[in-house]
């Protein structure tokens, strides 16, 4: 649960080949970008959260939930504008939790495979004593489910009725990466 | 483990006595061990003691799922190493549903864990 004391500064990591992706802190001026996905029930679909349906809405979960969250980045492009984000979540002292948020537009051209290949070896650099990076996708979340498989996540199970998601019961598949993985 | 009756009257009095399902295994109304139910994820479901872990863990499934009436699953994990549990739970009608890589984290060491889950819609109840 302890954020790094040292780090005053999150670096951006860029991916390779340059000028695909690069990651950064999510700030309050990113609340248009941040609408375009957050207002999207297909978006919503698997996750925790209800579409957002206003900006002052935006501003208040980005200000309690996202800027004060222990590890998250803005997935941008070329331009520097977001067009999702990834984030790690604490498990436990050796546990982490990857997951991530793609609007729609940006779906099926591997930005999400790329940002979490690039998180998933940054984290295990910055975090030594992490042994496992683990992630739970729902079981009708194919899309999700490929992006992990690409990086060379393992798929170890379904765990049945697993997680009350917006008042249903739903299977998630947990899916791991371990420090001595290959990526693919 | 305990090196004083003191130490285990203590336990007791913390642990067993305010957990939230706890039941003892007796024989001839004594207890020979212990076997719980944790609510949320994370810990070790179900302790057991030779020979009679399995007719533990059949009676206590559906009592468990009659006392919690919110539960639809209960998991357990299962080192890799551990045959004998392993047995016990599929006997009971656990589906085993995959291995999770250095999922726990033990007296200091990191292991591989199969986790089981038994629901209780459909394993428990049959479906109509």
């Amino acid at each position: 649960m302890e954020m790094d004391s040292n780090e005053t500064q999150p670096t951006v990591v860029v991916s390779s080949p340059p000028g695909r992706i690069s990651l950064r802190p999510m700030t309050l001026s990113d609340v248009d970008d941040y609408m375009v996905w957050a207002t999207d029930a297909e978006v919503a679909r698997f996750c925790s959260w209800e579409p957002c349906t206003s900006r002052e809405e935006a501003i208040k979960y980005i200000t309690d939930s996202v800027l004060t969250h222990p590890w998250l980045r803005a997935i941008c492009l070329e331009d520097d504008r977001p067009i999702g984000y990834i984030l790690v979540m604490p498990v436990d002292n050796i546990r982490k939790e990857i997951g991530y948020v793609l609007a729609r537009k940006y779906w099926g051209k591997g930005f999400a495979t790329e940002a979490v290949r690039l998180v998933t070896a940054e984290i295990f650099k910055e975090m030594p004593e992490i042994e496992r990076l683990e992630a739970l996708v729902d079981v009708d979340n194919m899309g999700s489910q490929r992006v992990l498989e690409k990086v060379g996540f393992t798929r170890e199970g379904v765990m049945r009725n697993y997680i009350i998601m917006k008042g249903s019961v739903r299977d998630m598949v947990m899916f791991s990466f371990l420090p001595s993985d290959p990526f693919k | 483990s305990f090196t004083s009756e003191e130490e285990a009257l203590v336990f007791m009095r913390d642990a067993c006595l305010p957990h939230p399902w706890r039941r003892s295994i007796s024989i001839d109304d004594r207890s020979i061990g212990f076997i719980s139910v944790f609510p949320e994820t994370g810990d070790d479901s179900i302790n057991w003691g030779k020979g009679i872990a399995t007719r533990a863990v059949s009676i206590a499934v559906p009592q468990v799922f009659n006392d919690l009436p919110h539960v639809l699953r209960l998991q357990a994990f299962v080192q890799t190493q551990n045959k004998a549990s392993q047995r016990v739970l599929e006997k009971v009608g656990f589906q085993r549903e995959g291995l999770l890589r250095k999922y726990s984290y033990l007296k200091g060491e990191i292991h591989d864990v199969f986790v089981y889950s038994l629901l209780l819609s459909p394993d428990l109840l049959p479906l109509p």
